[in-house]
């Protein structure tokens, strides 16, 4: 239910930009978060496979919006 | 039959193919947020021509499509085979409208004379979704072949949809910045 509150919160903010496209991105990483916690089990996985997945989805999500920043 | 069975812990093989395929993706990601430096203008422009509500109707499609197979893994450990091969035959019937969705969205596109050779967010937008849509495609063939394991319940079929359903759930996972990073980003 939180995964599909914060896809709808992220449609509402289609073409987003600046701080807007911040919002969105932090939706995605957080449902991206929860899936990786909770249908991937990572909240019972070792805690060095919680960084890994943990690390990546914070840097991809840090990287588009400094990028997107950028622009 | 009621028993336990799987690991209940993701097992270390499949999440290091896993972490490898997320960490290739990133590359991608920066390699598009990179080009899209170079030309925000035609890439906001570009992106306002992709269809939002295909995009979101998608992202529904594999939420919903993701928790039944977690279902479907908890059914699987607490020992019941026949509401595990249910609940998957649920998410794969779900998950099936994610390829018949963008398939009407490509063909759109085409019609629309929107191609790879348009520009290059759309390059970039066909590699991706069609990279992406290639492990759905692998990850649909995986659910129906825990399905067939899982009539015969034992020990290693439920591992087998462990695994098989974290791949699932990297699919969902991966849509997830590609529909914020393709779909919502517009000029800033």
């Amino acid at each position: 239910m939180l995964l599909l509150l914060a896809t709808f919160a992220g449609f509402g903010s289609a073409q987003a930009h600046g701080w807007g496209f911040a919002l969105v991105m932090l939706a995605a990483m957080a449902k991206a978060w929860l899936i990786a916690r909770y249908y991937m089990d990572m909240q019972s996985a070792h805690r060095a496979w919680q960084l890994v997945f943990d690390g990546m989805i914070l840097a991809s999500g840090a990287m588009i919006l400094v990028l997107h920043f950028i622009a | 039959m009621h028993r336990t069975a799987g690991t209940e812990k993701p097992q270390p093989g499949i999440l290091t193919f896993i972490a490898a395929d997320v960490a290739n993706f990133a590359l991608f990601f920066g390699y598009f947020m990179v080009e899209r430096l170079r030309q925000p203008a035609l890439f906001s422009r570009s992106a306002g021509m992709l269809d939002v509500r295909l995009g979101l109707l998608n992202t529904v499609i594999l939420i919903t499509s993701g928790w039944l197979v977690a279902l479907a893994v908890a059914a699987a450990r607490a020992g019941k085979g026949a509401e595990t091969r249910r609940l998957l035959s649920w998410a794969i019937g779900v998950g099936i409208w994610f390829g018949i969705v963008k398939a009407v969205e490509y063909g759109a596109k085409i019609e629309q004379g929107l191609t790879p050779q348009s520009d290059a967010f759309f390059q970039f937008y066909y590699v991706f979704t069609g990279v992406h849509l290639l492990h759905y495609l692998i990850g649909l063939g995986l659910l129906v072949t825990s399905i067939v394991r899982m009539r015969r319940y034992d020990e290693r079929a439920v591992q087998w949809l462990e695994a098989c359903a974290l791949f699932w759930h990297m699919v969902d996972l991966l849509w997830l910045f590609l529909f914020a990073m393709l779909y919502l980003q517009g000029a800033s």
